[in-house]
């Protein structure tokens, strides 16, 4: 009797111990891996801040680090003797500065977010306000080659849906020339070139007051409250501090106001200039023979007032409005058609 | 990826990295230019093109048949002409493949009776698998060989892009996508059909919503009942010189009812669990062409109608063994058939039918063909599913003896049209999701959506009255 009891115990003991300490799927190493990862993501959260300051001009400082991630002054400062002694970092007089291996595992995890970014606005079709923190979750998992196998699947994009440059798998970035629209001279013609994605609020209001990467704008005003921007169109309004997330570059000729495929009545014609969209759309579009410099038709419309028909290389295309909105033409009289 | 192991190889990958930064962001789009533009060349300078003098044959009908007052009305019309071929057409050979199938079945039992076999073999094999397959055959084959080359037709017409585009504004409202409407006109024909339809839209969402809201179109499976209950019920309430257009005017009306339920269930999937843009629509309006004959005749009987009669039969064998069992084996004085209709009823009461309907819904998922026959032997009391042929007969024992009343053929048919999908399509779904919770959310929602469009029915009636 005793010895059946010794032996049901000795047997529920193993049991036990192999649940906790078998290697990789036991309850201590699944524990040890949960760990790891979230301690991983603090550091290569960490190392991604110190890049941006140093790209920015300002070092990183113990104290934007915990403000930045969240956590304690006191954590902060061991996560920076831990950088110290992988290496990564190393701090100097004005604050904490990369070391060479340290930029290429910052630039290594950038590059997956921006490439996550790309492929969660183009493939899913996400808003464009929500991409940035859904790749902050997902960037830590993705291993290099999934990295690169994404980067070769959404066709090498250099920038990411904000305009920032996407860093290539041998780790060059590079630079953005870009000024601040708060910085910028009033009157002078400039493109849209990068949109900051941080923090999501400011980029939600960018977007809602309808401002987009690539688009052509004028600064008409400048305020304490307001800052009026003109695209060719309508005005926009945004206050300043969202406008100081708005990058921009010189133009070299004065805004013209675009002009849409689904603005054409039936019978008129017009040439693809560009198309303003990406992904799975722009792959549909180009494959139909919607490529820039081709002339468009406008057909007829449907019998509910939507999608309309375009007649493209010979050829009946129906388009939804969203469609004829993205693609940028030149009206082109009939008399000049091919 | 490959790794660069030589210096030249280094280099080699570290100038191509330079090249491309130095491409710009458009070189994709300068490709597919420039193959456009090879393929403009050599069409140019290889086909010569006659400019006619006004507008073409193409734009004339278009400007017809996609017109703000005649492209929606032509549309109905011509799905109503396919209807009428499909029914009255189905209607002769229908009888006669069941004659000859019938006829194989009594002399079988002859045979097996000769040669001393046991009844319950005979019974088995012959007054149940068999004849659920010959049941399914003569129903289901002659309306799908009608019905799909019709459909064939219209597609290789050019007409059927035509309808997606005059009907892809109302999609978009709901979220959805115009080709939504050729998938359901194909799921007129067969739901499995409808399903597999679903490939030509492109954009997965779109598709889903798609896949999952096929079956609110009733297919021929559904359309005896249909159109047996529009007799015996709709056509009754009106004079004898109206009552079949009042009968087909019930069908029509059910098939309605599915279009405006697959547009708000569309609506409410895109607001909920496919929530998200309506992503990228294009569609494609090709020239008007002479209909193929060869090519009609072997993509719809055999890719369409033999590929759907196919798996209702593997469905149909076995359901036509089970309903013989459920009817012949008694437990307690009572056959299993009445054990279980008596246990459902309270529920079939509530949603305005009644135990044996809905005991005659599960035998019948995996063919909807067999709904009817599975009742009138549940309440006749006989051995095997049989057919009513005299009307008045059909009425005394519907109306006589089981009470059904015009609110019975309302939910009847409301139930028909909406609950879950045949076990054809709900495999069909999972084939073409992949994905074993699409196809559970395909299978339930609609018998969800059945038991409360029929219970809000039944009670808002019978509160009324």
């Amino acid at each position: 009797m005793t010895a059946a009891l010794g032996l049901f115990l000795t047997t529920l003991a193993a049991a036990l111990a192999l649940a906790l300490f078998w290697p990789r799927r036991g309850l201590l190493a699944r524990w040890r891996q949960t760990h790891q990862l979230a301690d991983r993501v603090l550091i290569e959260d960490a190392l991604k801040h110190i890049h941006a300051r140093e790209l920015r001009g300002t070092l990183a400082t113990p104290e934007s680090l915990a403000g930045k991630l969240g956590v304690s002054v006191r954590q902060a400062l061991e996560m920076i003797e831990r950088m110290e002694e992988g290496g990564l970092a190393h701090s100097t007089g004005r604050g904490l500065r990369l070391t060479p291996s340290g930029r290429k595992a910052a630039l290594r995890v950038i590059r997956a977010h921006r490439l996550l970014e790309r492929y969660l606005a183009d493939e899913l079709r996400m808003p464009l306000e929500e991409v940035h923190a859904t790749a902050d979750r997902r960037e830590h998992v993705l291993t290099a080659e999934e990295v690169d196998e994404l980067e070769a699947q959404l066709g090498y994009p250099q920038q990411d849906p904000h305009g920032d440059p996407i860093p290539t798998s041998s780790g060059a970035l590079e630079s953005l020339e870009a000024t601040a629209l708060t910085d910028w001279p009033v009157g002078r013609p400039a493109r849209i070139v990068h949109l900051e994605d941080e923090p999501p609020e400011a980029l939600a209001g960018i977007v809602s007051a309808g401002l987009v990467l690539d688009m052509q704008i004028e600064v008409r005003q400048v305020g304490k409250e307001r800052l009026v921007v003109w695209d060719g169109e309508q005005e926009r309004e945004l206050a300043p501090v969202f406008a100081s997330n708005v990058f921009v570059a010189g133009l070299s000729h004065p805004v013209q106001p675009p002009v849409r495929l689904s603005s054409l009545e039936p019978g008129e014609a017009g040439r693809i200039l560009a198309l303003r969209c990406e992904g799975l759309g722009r792959r549909r579009l180009l494959d139909l023979g919607l490529t820039p410099g081709t002339v468009v038709e406008c057909a007829f419309p449907g019998p509910l007032g939507e999608p309309t028909a375009y007649r493209v290389r010979g050829a009946l295309i129906a388009l939804r409005k969203e469609q004829g909105d993205e693609i940028e033409i030149e009206p082109v009289s009939a008399a000049r058609r091919e | 990826m490959a790794t660069a192991t030589s210096p030249a190889g280094g280099q080699i990958l570290e100038s191509a990295e330079r090249l491309r930064r130095g491409l710009g962001i458009s070189f994709r789009d300068q490709i597919v230019e420039a193959i456009y533009e090879d393929a403009r060349a050599i069409a140019t300078g290889a086909v010569r093109q006659a400019r006619p003098a006004g507008p073409t044959w193409d734009a004339k009908l278009d400007r017809i048949l996609t017109s703000r007052i005649w492209g929606i009305p032509i549309m109905l019309l011509g799905l109503a002409v396919v209807f009428w071929l499909t029914i009255v057409g189905a209607n002769y050979p229908s009888q006669a493949i069941a004659l000859v199938l019938f006829r194989i079945e009594g002399a079988a039992v002859a045979l097996f009776d000769a040669i001393g076999a046991p009844w319950w073999l005979t019974g088995f094999l012959w007054h149940g698998v068999y004849r659920g397959l010959a049941w399914v055959i003569s129903v289901m084959l002659p309306p799908m060989a009608i019905f799909f080359p019709l459909f064939t037709i219209l597609e290789n017409l050019g007409y059927l892009p035509r309808a997606a585009f005059n009907m892809d504004w109302l999609f978009k409202r709901v979220g959805a996508h115009g080709k939504q409407a050729l998938t359901m006109s194909m799921g007129l024909g067969c739901n499995a059909a409808g399903v597999i339809a679903c490939r030509v839209i492109d954009s997965p969402r779109e598709r889903l919503i798609a896949v999952l809201t096929n079956n609110f179109v009733p297919c021929n499976g559904r359309f005896p009942t249909l159109i047996l209950l529009g007799i015996v019920f709709i056509a009754a309430a009106f004079p004898p010189s109206l009552a079949t257009f009042a009968a087909a005017g019930s069908v029509v009306a059910v098939v309605v009812v599915g279009v405006l339920i697959t547009l708000v269930v569309s609506w409410i999937l895109s607001r909920t669990a496919l929530k998200g843009e309506a992503s990228s629509f294009t569609l494609e309006l090709p020239p008007y062409r002479r209909p193929n004959i060869g090519q009609i005749l072997y993509t719809s009987l055999i890719d369409r109608t033999l590929f759907v009669l196919y798996r209702a039969v593997i469905m149909a064998a076995p359901a036509g063994g089970v309903i013989w069992l459920l009817s012949n084996v008694v437990v307690g004085g009572e056959s299993l058939a009445g054990w279980v209709s008596g246990f459902l009823d309270p529920l079939g009461r509530s949603i305005g039918l009644d135990g044996v309907i809905l005991l005659a819904y599960i035998i019948a998922i995996p063919a909807n063909e067999i709904v009817v026959p599975t009742i009138l032997m549940t309440y006749t009391g006989a051995g095997m599913m049989i057919e009513i042929d005299s009307l008045a007969e059909l009425r005394a024992l519907l109306v006589g003896e089981q009470g059904w009343t015009l609110l019975t053929a309302v939910c009847l048919m409301l139930f028909s049209l909406l609950h879950n999908p045949c076990s054809t399509t709900i495999w069909t779904i999972y084939k073409e999701t992949g994905s074993a919770k699409w196809t559970t959310i395909g299978a339930l929602m609609p018998l969800a959506t059945a038991f409360i469009v029929c219970f809000a029915v039944a009670q808002g009636v019978r509160l009324l009255l």
